[in-house]
């Protein structure tokens, strides 16, 4: 069951169209992922969900209505342009962003409080802001979009400029999140924490969808597999030997990975391999979200 | 009210009473404007009210009839002593402030119809000594008389009376009812309006330049609408204004009533309101021209270079102040003061300085009220699309499209 449709989207700027007839929805308790290079649309896209931009045609439906305020109270908002009140102290800043959202001002305090604790921020309650670390202020920021227990949280691009430890700590929440009945729209850039958190993903490219659906079958559709073996050896024989049966090679000493195209099966690989190379460990796997979305970015030259 | 309106005017109103920038605009400009203002007026005030003592060397014997005769001006600006030394003596001595200053009389005393007296001095403060020169000259001029009609015939005693001095002194019909303290709320109030306006409104302007640049606006424009979020500032900041209005007024009225003991006339109730209205109306017209200015810039930079201009606007009518009080009625006073921008300026200091009539006050009410309503509405829209127009400012033309649409 969808919480969130995305009907026809359409929007331009100075009469260059950016978003392209989009559509999709997202599903009641799922990790989605929103992929796209950079320019794609993503931020566009979320603002127009958001209802901070107007559309110029299609709708956006949060559990079959419009997006009203009532929607609006209901959705959580991580922007990608981290900002807050520079001058304010971090309670203050949290208690009025709850309130807005719809939050009695003591429950907003309550639920902060509990948040700074479980984010190693107790104590900084009446620091300014501006006193704060850049990647403390990104939890608090992070903090006050799902302060109110949205039932749907969109982060656009959570993970960026966060140290090793706090991704994973924000990786963690997203998913206790999720765990507890939140549904996520996860724009990232960050192709191994999509492919870890979410189940489908939508990949936009200059305004347009190019991708849409479970995450495995999109890479069962991809129609690669993705080989890395450890041999003895001479390697160029590989890319001579196989020529357009297999892409994307990339041969180290006594190493390699590529991929072996549509029709032509890892069985088949071993079986047509020259006696010059001798494998000794072979990997075979789906290929990583990485490459599809820069085959895809790049206008599906693997396809 | 929109309970999301009050929540955005609660949290500007607390935030911003705390801060620096306020307690500046309203505790330490102020003391400045008035320090720059009227210390200087007020040691000239001073200063002119203590009389120089003046040494004449008189070749003429006329010296003691001179002091009668400025005595008999009833006057407390010069003090005159018969010189007993040479003039050189006296230049050092005057060089070297000494003494204030000398001037030497001779023969005949009618010359000085022609040429004036030189009154040598080497004070640093000039009005005590014009001050000085005037009444010496009205003393001289009426002992020139008395001589010329004493070698006539005149009686001496007759002489005196006859050639007492008459004076002029402007007196505004007007004023015998008002007095000073009906003249100086209005001007006051106009002065408060003013200014406030102009401080909330570069706050606000300030404010949305910051929220623009750090992008905190797309999180509160994600829960609540546009309009209710730039109604919460104005509101907030209005809420500002009073508070700083209420503290200005309130040390105002015990400066004046207290210290310098000007009484304060009683307010019609017509007169509070239109006082309230042209305070309400020329606030929200100001900060609805600064947010707009605010959001159709690329940066906080941007908007205190590109839109410094715009930011006068207010200040423009105090450049007419002098002809306002001059001439409160004249028509080209009139014509302006119904210019929008300049209505809660213009019509205060108008009705400081002189009668508006009833009618003038509510058609400018009206027309300042339909010109706030006009600008509120273009710096909502404005305000909606500029808050996320990042790193380019808005032309005039395209802030005019928005405005419009």
């Amino acid at each position: 069951m969808d919480i969130l449709k995305v009907n026809k989207l359409e929007k331009s700027f100075r009469g260059k169209k950016v978003v392209k007839n989009l559509s999709f929805q997202v599903n009641k308790g799922e990790i989605m992922g929103l992929l796209g290079p950079n320019g794609a649309g993503k931020t566009t896209t979320i603002r127009m969900i958001m209802g901070i931009i107007q559309p110029d045609s299609g709708s956006v439906s949060f559990r079959s209505n419009g997006m009203g305020k009532g929607s609006k109270s209901n959705i959580g908002y991580l922007p990608e342009e981290r900002g807050l009140y520079e001058d304010a102290k971090t309670r203050d800043v949290l208690e009025y962003l709850g309130t807005l959202k719809g939050m009695s001002r003591q429950s907003a305090r309550e639920k902060a409080e509990e948040w700074l604790g479980k984010l190693d921020l107790s104590g900084h309650e009446n620091s300014k802001i501006s006193e704060l670390s850049k990647g403390m202020a990104q939890k608090v920021q992070f903090i006050a979009s799902i302060l109110h227990e949205p039932d749907l949280a969109i982060l656009d691009e959570p993970f960026a400029g966060l140290d090793p430890v706090n991704q994973d700590l924000f990786r963690g929440i997203v998913k206790e999140l999720r765990q507890s009945g939140t549904t996520i729209l996860l724009s990232s850039h960050r192709m191994n924490m999509v492919e870890e958190l979410c189940e489908r993903v939508f990949m936009i490219h200059e305004g347009r969808d190019v991708l849409n659906g479970n995450l495995k079958k999109i890479k069962e559709e991809f129609g690669k597999e993705l080989v890395e073996i450890k041999f003895s050896g001479e390697g160029r024989i590989i890319s001579e030997h196989f020529g357009d049966r297999i892409s994307n090679l990339e041969l180290e000493d006594g190493s390699a990975s590529f991929y072996i195209e549509k029709g032509f099966s890892p069985d088949g690989f071993l079986r047509d391999l020259p006696e010059a190379v001798e494998v000794e460990e072979i990997k075979l796997g789906k290929p990583p979200l990485h490459d599809i979305f820069v085959a895809k970015a790049r206008g599906g030259s693997h396809e | 009210m929109n309970n999301d309106i009050l929540k955005v005017a609660r949290w500007e109103f607390t935030q911003n009473l705390k801060s620096k920038t306020f307690l500046v605009l309203t505790v330490v400009i102020p003391i400045i404007i008035v320090v720059i203002g009227f210390v200087p007026n007020f040691l000239a005030f001073q200063g002119s009210n203590e009389p120089v003592t003046l040494h004449v060397i008189d070749k003429t014997g006329v010296y003691s009839q001179l002091e009668k005769s400025v005595e008999s001006l009833d006057q407390n600006k010069v003090n005159l002593r018969l010189a007993k030394e040479n003039e050189t003596a006296l230049r050092r001595k005057a060089r070297e402030k000494e003494i204030d200053g000398y001037f030497v009389l001779k023969e005949p005393l009618t010359s000085y119809q022609q040429t004036p007296v030189q009154i040598f001095s080497n004070l640093d403060d000039r009005t005590p000594l014009a001050e000085a020169g005037k009444v010496l000259s009205s003393a001289l001029t009426r002992l020139v008389g008395s001589k010329a009609l004493n070698e006539r015939g005149f009686d001496p005693g007759e002489i005196f009376s006859l050639t007492r001095p008459v004076n002029f002194t402007p007196v505004k019909l007007e004023e015998e009812d008002r007095g000073i303290g009906q003249f100086v709320l209005p001007f006051g109030i106009a002065m408060m309006i003013v200014l406030s306006s102009m401080f909330q409104g570069s706050m606000v302007m300030i404010g949305i330049g910051k929220e623009k640049s750090n992008r905190i606006v797309e999180i509160v424009l994600s829960s609540i609408d546009s309009f209710d979020m730039i109604a919460g500032k104005l509101l907030g900041f209005a809420g500002l204004g009073l508070a700083q209005i209420t503290l200005w007024g309130g040390v105002g009225l015990v400066v004046l009533t207290q210290i310098v003991n000007i009484p304060i006339g009683p307010i019609s109730p017509f007169q509070g309101f239109y006082y309230l209205c042209y305070f309400v109306f020329g606030y929200l017209m100001i900060a609805s021209i600064y947010a707009l200015l605010g959001a159709s810039a690329k940066d906080i930079q941007s908007s205190s270079q590109t839109r410094g201009i715009f930011v006068l606007i207010p200040i423009i009518p105090i450049y007419f102040a002098s002809a306002i009080i001059n001439s409160p009625e004249a028509l080209w006073v009139r014509l302006v003061s119904f210019f929008p921008p300049f209505i809660p300026t213009m019509m205060l200091m108008r009705s400081a300085f002189g009668e508006v009539p009833v009618w003038e006050i509510t058609l400018s009410i009206f027309v300042l009220a339909g010109f706030t309503y006009l600008m509120v509405r273009a710096a909502t829209k404005v305000f909606r699309i500029g808050m996320l127009m990042y790193g380019k400012d808005m032309s005039i033309g395209e802030i005019i499209r928005w405005a419009k649409s």
